[in-house]
């Protein structure tokens, strides 16, 4: 049984392009949210098994999002990968907490990098 | 204590009791008086001297004779006086070392030298060198001029510690004001260092993030095509190809902008009708608007003069605020460019208009649903975007501000009352 990715990101091609990777594994059913203040809307339908999530979005961050969750019974145990380009290794905002609990990738990511980091969170 | 005693007794017992009674006379009420350490070998001189103070101003001296040099540096170092009157050539020194000698063992106290030498150079280079005054021995026959010389000698003397003191004091205070402005100094350069490595942190990471999103397209797509299987691969390629190359356009985009922003600020400068600007602009981003349903409305002042400015950067500018109009009105709406003549301040209603310049005003507002008002404080930093991931880097405001800066403009924007928001340029005529 194939597993469910939701991909939230604002940027259009980029969750375009990672989708039809993904899709091309076979392996996963692929959502993509683009606008983060629907995007708790959509994790409660769409039931995701992981969630790919940008951090630097119009509206509403990741963080925000993610922090929103924490609390939440229907979406606080979803597995998140943040993926961003907002931050670097170097930055103090890697010592928050969310970031250590879940999984952090920079772009630009290879889908290589991604799908093992995918897989490696399903696992758990 | 001892009894008081008359101003003549103690006169006199100081003059004929010499070198035996350093400081034997200090009584109370005669504190006022001015103390006078009188240094002089022979008798004759020390009684016409005392015979003098005494017939001119019998309360206003207290007198100790001393006769030798040793003898005056003993009683300088016990007691304290106004004033030294001295006589250069004694037995045990002579003329310049006499009064260096009394100077050095009190270098607070006046000295006057008396003296029966016509040369008057030792005399004159000890008043260079500290002393108060000096009299020939033959003057003191002038009525009133040795108290005169005595009083104001203590006077100047006194006149004088004050303003070394305040001299020294200013002089303390200088330096600490020289350490403080050098400590002042110190933080400043240390301040304009951090926010330097702060502002270029801050311009670093914002390039990082925009450049990084269209690598992370390109390489997504890159992906994408290598793991296609070769019979797939025109599909693919038409798949990914489009959206790799917009990534790499707007990559570019985003390294131009930066250039123009940190380009040197030189302009082209020419007498150019700000109208003119407008129509090539329009006519630019004519087919971009009419395609997003935007209808033009323009209300041009054409008695409006000339204005220096280099034409090829405020089209620059006025394509950017278009955009950003035509952005702010993704279904359509009204772009309204207006350019008129007017007095001064525009946006103060109280102020009179009389004595106030004449500014040229150019208008882009849009009707759109405006900025958000924590946004509006920011809309001119760089790399402040409400339109992250569909296209906008946040520099173009930055690089219009610039820009009108560069021509001693204004460039301003707000949200307009009707709706929508408004960029407004400022020239003053």
């Amino acid at each position: 049984m194939s597993k469910r990715i939701l991909i939230i990101d604002d940027e259009v091609s980029f969750t375009r392009l990672m989708s039809m990777n993904l899709e091309d594994t076979g392996d996963f059913e692929v959502k993509i949210e683009n606008d983060p203040l629907k995007a708790t809307q959509t994790a409660k339908y769409f039931k995701p098994d992981v969630v790919i999530l940008d951090i630097l979005m119009p509206g509403k961050s990741g963080l925000q999002l993610a922090t929103e969750w924490e609390s939440s019974e229907e979406l606080g145990a979803i597995p998140i990968i943040f993926l961003t380009a907002a931050m670097s290794k170097d930055q103090p905002d890697v010592e928050n907490a969310l970031f250590i609990k879940h999984q952090v990738l920079i772009k630009p990511v290879s889908f290589t990098q991604l799908i093992d980091t995918i897989r490696q969170v399903l696992k758990k | 204590m001892s009894e008081p005693v008359p101003p003549e007794q103690a006169h006199r017992r100081a003059i004929f009791d010499p070198d035996e009674g350093q400081g034997a006379v200090s009584h109370p009420w005669w504190r006022h008086h001015v103390r006078v350490l009188y240094l002089e070998d022979e008798d004759l001189p020390a009684e016409v001297v005392l015979y003098i103070l005494q017939r001119e101003e019998p309360q206003a001296f207290q007198i100790q004779r001393t006769t030798s040099l040793a003898a005056t540096v003993a009683a300088l170092n016990q007691n304290a006086y106004d004033v030294v009157l001295i006589d250069l050539n004694l037995p045990d020194s002579e003329g310049w070392e006499t009064f260096a000698a009394v100077h050095r063992a009190a270098p607070e106290t006046a000295v006057v030298i008396l003296t029966g030498d016509p040369d008057t150079e030792i005399a004159v280079r000890a008043v260079g060198e500290g002393a108060q005054d000096y009299l020939y021995k033959h003057e003191l026959n002038v009525p009133g001029l040795l108290t005169r010389v005595l009083h104001y000698a203590v006077t100047r003397h006194h006149i004088d510690q004050a303003l070394r003191a305040a001299n020294r004091s200013l002089e303390q205070r200088n330096q600490e004001l020289q350490r403080t402005m050098a400590s002042l100094e110190q933080t400043r350069l240390a301040l304009v260092e951090s926010e330097k490595i702060k502002s270029m942190g801050q311009m670093a990471a914002g390039i990082a993030h925009e450049i990084k999103n269209p690598l992370a397209i390109i390489r997504m797509g890159l992906d994408y095509l290598s793991g296609a299987q070769p019979e797939k691969a025109p599909q693919a390629i038409a798949r990914t190809l489009p959206e790799m190359v917009s990534a790499l356009d707007r990559a570019n985009t985003i390294l131009s902008e930066m250039l123009d922003y940190a380009a040197p600020r030189a302009l082209q400068v020419e007498a150019f009708p700000l109208n003119e600007v407008v129509r090539e602009a329009l006519v630019i981003m004519g087919t971009s608007l009419c395609t997003s349903g935007i209808e033009v409305l323009a209300d041009l002042d054409e008695e409006l003069p000339e204005i220096e400015l280099d034409r090829q950067k405020m089209i620059q500018v006025m394509i950017n605020l278009i955009g950003n109009a035509s952005q702010a009105m993704p279904n359509g709406g009204l772009l309204r460019i207006r350019t008129r003549r007017t007095q001064f301040p525009v946006d103060s209603s109280d102020a009179t208009s009389e004595g106030m310049p004449e500014i040229a005003l150019l208008e882009v507002q849009d009707s759109g649903t405006g900025i958000r008002e924590e946004d509006l404080e920011h809309v001119f930093d760089p790399f402040f975007t409400t339109r992250a991931g569909s296209g906008g880097t946040g520099l173009g405001l930055s690089v219009c501000k610039m820009i009108l800066d560069l021509h001693g403009g204004r460039l301003t924007l707000q949200n307009h009352p009707d709706g929508g928001s408004v960029a407004t340029i400022q020239f003053i005529l």
